[in-house]
């Protein structure tokens, strides 16, 4: 006789009937007076099964709704020693935990592995579109199925599907118990309130994680381990340069304003830093951003200073300066392909205009991109300009220069830039050019972003 | 919609207020949505980029800021743009950049490349002027899109827009609610309860001992921690509970970004005449059956069953038999929540007298036989649509006598 149900109730599980007396779920499921059941978050599904296995109660599981793969990988790649290892840790943590490679390794073969290794139904989530079309491509070539995606105005679900983050946060209660497999991609996005519910909400019992820098400035990366599981492995840019990553320099080439952007660049920053000083904040304190803003928006005279911190911000990035040095560097790598970042997206669309080529933001839509990228691929294009999206994941393995224009402090984001141009091909020699304008604040900025060991900096 | 960064707050005692205004700050606030609606209609034919940059120069007062950004915003998304349709931007973006990574390919070495030779070679390819072209390539951009339509409402229209813009941007951040609600028809509260079962949120009933209901409201896994994930759906909910004819409102919230606990209590009350919501297509489609029935005659129900300490259910339709005059009410169900069936088993096995059928989707798993002793209720359970014959049947049975009140649980 069936003691107990297991539903998966939008993005939880309700457990009806009686357990048997000394069987005790306490920890993973609660009592739920709205419903008159016991309810636990999806993620418990694996330990909730295995406690019931455990005290050999009978139960009726119609929470589960993923299938194994009829078919595993058609495209057999030998892995390289350290996916191998990556795998093998993985499997040994039973199939949960974050794997740690850097950009161009090779993290989605690894992904790739372990879906043939579980067989079972499973979920891409990316952060982006470029990655879900990438994912895409890579399910469908390696497993010669169909592949489902959600999100970009699609909604097709099948037993190996692509997802945004976005779009996991937005549905995971409709779909969550569909797989069995979830692979969280760059998924040092996943802590935080919205996308760490898409993986409280999922039932998959296999979860895997991969990133190359699953730190986060709020320290929330320790939320991995419960979203996910621990880290099993983990390799760093510099263990991998050479074998396995194409050898790279990176070059910083300070501009200098022009005597107009100047005048200007002083007079605003003047601007800003008198109010700064006058309502005494102290910008290099944690809190001295946030107090600058509310402090800014409570008179006539802050509100100036906004404008003013903008104006002098968008001086210093935007140097007329940067822009003609553009023009050098195409010119110099013409034989070579070349990917342009920027930290706005007018000054992406500037330099498009300004140099004819293409370009790709949140704006563009997936059909162009796919087409942008496929010419890049295949010469057409030489050169892409960009803001952030092309920052994450999105493979480009021809491109060996990286111009980044303007950027935030963010040392993530200046790694993953990187990454996009390490890919190894042949015997490629990647550069990036970091363009700063000089005397400006962008110099601090710069100075925090290259904390890496990538940059000869700190930690990785 | 506006975000809760646009909402004009003031906090006390751990509680979040929408400050009302006072009639000059009404008037100064009516006078801005004048300015934007003139704004906005003056602008017509123009790029959402012109529009946009007319209306950044609207000036206002610190204090004022956030009630201008929002006037805006509403102001803009209830605005009609359309996109450049009249050139492939795409297309020429295709041909210009090919044309230009040719160009720089073949370069001799010191030689520079020409941008204004391509835009013309490829004008004249085209039969574009330079410019038409240059104007051409990115018109497909949102910041491209031309306005076609103003805002049909004036300041006032716009100004009540924003006050329940501004309750909504506070819901957003809720994680749970508690309504008390009165309406002085059933038809009100089934309105209300249709959209909470639309909404997919979870709630509680008890009446309350002055009449009306008490209401609380949030979502599944608001068991384990308080997410402001069901936010949206309470937000939408509030133009339902408007309609009601009083509401008091509680929210807990989850405010800001360091997502501060705070309290939020609002007083509704419906300003106009209520206007029903149409039947849903399955509750319309049985009163067209119906009226060919020779023995039984349907209308929308009026009634609330309430089982004081167990809880209610608001049927859709009461059946009266054209002889006996016997009345059978009856609530469809559908497909969309098993657990709803069994809490109306519960009711009838903890009293609920007044005979009732059930309607339920066989794809809810549920066995007639649930109910097939219950004196007074009964569950109909149909594949894929609801069969009026089978119907009429089960109401013809609960109007037969000797019926045990009896309920058997699988």
């Amino acid at each position: 006789m069936t003691a107990v149900q297991l539903r998966f109730v939008a993005g939880t599980l309700e457990l009806r009937g009686t357990l048997p007396e000394g069987v005790a779920l306490s920890g993973l499921a609660t009592w739920d007076a709205r419903s008159r059941c016991h309810r636990a978050p999806a993620l418990a599904y694996a330990e909730i099964v295995r406690a019931l296995h455990r005290a050999g109660v009978t139960y009726e599981d119609e929470a589960r709704g993923y299938v194994e793969l009829e078919r595993g990988l058609c495209v057999h790649r030998e892995p390289r020693p350290f996916q191998k290892e990556a795998l093998t840790a993985w499997r040994e943590a039973k199939g949960r935990g974050v794997v740690v490679l850097p950009t161009g390794a090779g993290k989605s073969h690894v992904a790739v592995l372990a879906i043939d290794d579980k067989r079972r139904s499973a979920l891409v989530v990316a952060p982006t579109l470029d990655l879900v079309r990438q994912w895409y491509d890579l399910l469908r070539t390696s497993f010669a199925t169909e592949v489902g995606i959600v999100g970009g105005g699609s909604y097709e679900l099948l037993p190996l599907t692509v997802t945004t983050y976005d779009s996991a946060c937005l549905h995971m209660d409709h779909f969550g118990a569909r797989f069995g497999l979830v692979i969280f991609d760059e998924c040092h996005h996943l802590p935080g309130p919205s996308y760490a519910l898409s993986a409280e909400l999922c039932l998959a019992p296999y979860r895997l994680g991969l990133s190359a820098t699953p730190e986060r400035s709020d320290g929330q990366e320790q939320q991995l381990s419960r979203l996910i599981g621990p880290v099993v492995y983990r390799k760093d840019i510099v263990e991998l340069t050479g074998p396995y990553l194409a050898e790279y320099e990176t070059v910083r080439v300070e501009v200098d304003l022009s005597p107009e952007e100047r005048a200007e660049y002083e007079l605003e920053r003047g601007i800003y830093l008198d109010f700064v000083r006058s309502q005494g904040i102290r910008m290099g304190s944690a809190r001295g951003w946030n107090d600058f803003i509310m402090r800014s928006a409570r008179s006539a005279a802050g509100q100036r200073a906004m404008r003013a911190y903008r104006r002098q911000r968008e001086l210093s990035l935007g140097a007329k300066a940067k822009l003609d040095y553009i023009e050098r560097l195409l010119e110099a790598h013409r034989g070579e392909k070349a990917l342009v970042f920027t930290q706005d997206n007018a000054t992406a669309y500037a330099i498009s205009k300004r140099f004819l080529i293409p370009i790709i933001t949140h704006q563009t839509k997936v059909k162009e991109r796919s087409e942008i990228l496929e010419r890049f691929a295949d010469g057409r294009y030489r050169a892409i300009a960009t803001s952030k999206v092309l920052n994450e994941g999105v493979d480009v393995p021809d491109a060996s220069v990286a111009i980044v224009i303007s950027g935030s402090g963010s040392v993530r984001e200046h790694v993953q830039r990187l990454g996009r141009i390490l890919r190894r091909k042949g015997d490629k020699f990647a550069t990036l050019y970091e363009l700063v304008s000089r005397k400006t604040g962008e110099v601090f900025t710069s100075e925090r972003r290259r904390e890496h060991a990538a940059y000869g900096g700190g930690a990785p | 919609m506006i975000g809760p960064d646009l909402v004009r707050t003031r906090k006390r005692k751990g509680t979040l207020c929408l400050p009302a205004m006072s009639p000059d700050a009404r008037e100064r606030a009516r006078a801005l949505a004048e300015q934007v609606l003139a704004v906005i209609g003056g602008c017509l034919g123009q790029t959402r980029s012109v529009v946009e940059e007319e209306l950044s120069g609207l000036e206002s007062t610190p204090q004022e800021k956030k009630l201008l950004s929002a006037l805006k915003k509403l102001a803009l998304d209830d605005s009609a743009f359309d996109g450049n349709a009249a050139l492939d931007a795409p297309g020429l973006r295709r041909e210009v950049f090919s044309r230009a990574a040719l160009a720089r390919q073949a370069l001799d070495p010191g030689a520079h490349f020409d941008r204004n030779a391509v835009i013309s070679e490829v004008a004249a390819e085209l039969n574009l002027t330079p410019e038409a072209l240059e104007s051409g390539l990115y018109s497909d951009l949102r910041s491209a899109e031309r306005l076609l339509k103003a805002p049909s409402y004036d300041a006032e229209g716009l100004l009540v827009r924003h006050a329940r813009a501004e309750v909504q941007a506070v819901l957003l951040c809720s994680v749970r609610v508690v309504a008390l609600v009165r309406c002085a028809s059933a038809e009100q509260y089934r309105a209300l309860f249709h959209k909470l079962k639309f909404r997919q949120l979870m709630f509680q009933l008890s009446a309350e001992a002055g009449g009306g209901y008490r209401i609380e409201i949030d979502g599944p896994y608001s068991l384990f921690e308080s997410v402001t994930k069901y936010g949206l759906e309470l937000a939408l909910l509030l133009p339902a509970l408007e309609s009601c004819d009083s509401v008091t409102l509680n929210a807990d919230l989850r405010w800001g970004k360091k997502r501060e606990v705070l309290k939020f209590e609002l007083e509704l009350g419906r300003a106009g005449a209520f206007e029903p919501t149409p039947p849903r297509d399955e509750i319309k489609n049985l009163l067209d059956a119906f009226a060919e029935v020779a023995n039984w005659r349907a209308e929308p129900a009026q009634e609330v069953l309430d089982l004081p300490g167990i809880g209610l259910c608001v049927p859709d339709l009461c059946f009266s038999h054209r002889q006996t005059g016997e009345q059978v009410l009856c609530e469809v169900l559908g497909f969309w929540n098993r657990d709803a069936v069994w809490r109306r088993v519960e009711l009838v096995e903890k009293g609920l007298a007044t005979k009732i059928v059930f309607v339920v989707s066989a794809r809810l798993r549920v066995s007639e036989e649930v109910l097939g002793d219950a004196e007074s209720a009964a569950l109909y359970v149909y594949k894929g649509s609801i069969n009026a014959k089978a119907l009429e049947r089960k109401l013809d049975t609960l109007v037969q006598p000797g019926r045990r009140a009896k309920v058997k649980r699988s």
